[in-house]
């Protein structure tokens, strides 16, 4: 999301620079310098637009639906509360020190860490507020004595990473389809 | 034993930016809504057919941009809009990294510098060189009186990333304190797990 905001303030105030500045210069172009027409951008059919359709015309509604639809989603994406990304993890009694685990990578280690048992060929996970989810898929016929094993070891690789909250694990495994 | 968080944000390199950015991005977003907002129930009715039925910019309006001032005044909001874009824009280059620490904290008695790179270097170089660590990088941020050292680190699976904890806060969080006299310094460490796992040859 930072990113993202990132680039798009960079695109709005390169458009907002643009449009301050060419007003600034019409205006003194026309207003200050008493001349007609326009200098840079032909604002004229605008003009002609704003003075000529109502309020209730089809196209000026649609236009502030529009604003209005993107001024509350920019609004609703700042004002969204941001997950953190890592879980911090226990680093002794130093206050000065903090030791966190991206989410993400978390995810990816766990997902590698479910082919680790025997049986499972590939696993996908997804770390959420409080919760792992892992699905392991595994090409044997029989999968049912391999969700308890998976489900401790993996129990046992999260209790390794000494994290402050441990998400709450849950583990699926499914037969890969032939 | 003090009470700790169990989520970290992660950490910010531009983080002037990214309070700029949602400040006004939030504004504008108020600012589109609610004309939009007013707009859109001006075109529905909201306050009478009258006002409906009037053109965008009608004869009123035209009538009041006459006054002197008028045009002055929209000219002047015109150019302080361009000029806090401006800002805005340069606001994105300004990151909290400290390039240089000074050792003497007390300027009337010399002034010796260190330069922040031959730490991070350092760190990043020791962490490195671990079992269990593949990629390791170090910075230094924040204000000169109390800088946070932000380490980074990929663990390749050999080691848990428990242990591998404990080993920089012992090697690399320690030897940093020690070279720039600050045995309070904030540490920031951000462990990653590589996407492929490497196995310990016995």
């Amino acid at each position: 999301m930072k990113v993202f905001d990132r680039v798009l303030a960079v695109v709005l105030a390169v458009a907002l620079f643009a449009a301050g500045a060419v007003s600034a210069l019409e205006i003194g172009w026309t207003a200050g310098l008493g001349k007609s027409g326009h200098l840079l951008v032909p604002y004229e059919s605008a003009r002609e637009f704003l003075r000529t359709h109502t309020w209730d015309a089809a196209a000026v509604r649609g236009i502030c639906l529009a604003a209005a639809a993107v001024g509350l989603l920019l609004l609703a994406a700042q004002l969204k509360p941001r997950r953190p990304g890592l879980l911090a993890v226990h680093a002794g009694d130093d206050p000065a020190v903090t030791v966190g685990v991206a989410r993400r990578s978390l995810s990816r280690g766990l997902a590698a860490a479910a082919t680790d048992v025997d049986g499972i060929s590939g696993a996908s996970a997804k770390i959420g507020g409080r919760r792992a989810k892992v699905t392991a898929t595994s090409e044997l016929r029989d999968v049912d004595g391999l969700q308890p094993r998976l489900q401790t070891h993996l129990e046992e690789w999260i209790a390794g990473l000494r994290l402050i909250r441990p998400p709450r694990l849950s583990v699926h495994v499914k037969q890969k389809e032939r | 034993m003090t009470s700790q968080a169990s989520t970290l944000a992660a950490v910010d390199r531009f983080p002037s930016a990214t309070r700029r950015n949602r400040a006004t991005l939030s504004l504008l977003g108020l600012l589109l809504l609610a004309a939009g907002a007013a707009g859109a129930a001006l075109g529905w009715g909201a306050w009478g057919d009258s006002n409906r039925r009037r053109e965008v910019v009608d004869p009123a309006m035209r009538e009041f941009a006459g006054h002197w001032w008028f045009w002055p005044s929209a000219a002047v909001l015109a150019l302080i809009v361009a000029l806090y874009a401006v800002s805005w824009l340069l606001v994105q280059l300004r990151s909290n990294r400290l390039d240089a620490f000074h050792l003497e904290a007390d300027r009337r008695r010399g002034e010796t510098t260190l330069d922040a790179s031959a730490l991070t270097t350092a760190v990043a170089q020791e962490l490195s060189s671990y079992s269990g660590v593949s990629r390791a990088s170090a910075r230094l941020s924040g204000p000169q009186t109390a800088p946070t050292l932000n380490i980074a680190a990929t663990l390749d699976g050999r080691r848990q990333l428990g242990a591998v904890a404990d080993r920089v806060l012992s090697g690399p969080v320690a030897h940093a304190r020690e070279a720039l006299d600050l045995p309070q310094l904030d540490a920031r460490v951000e462990l990653r797990i590589a996407r492929s796992r490497r196995r310990s040859v016995r």
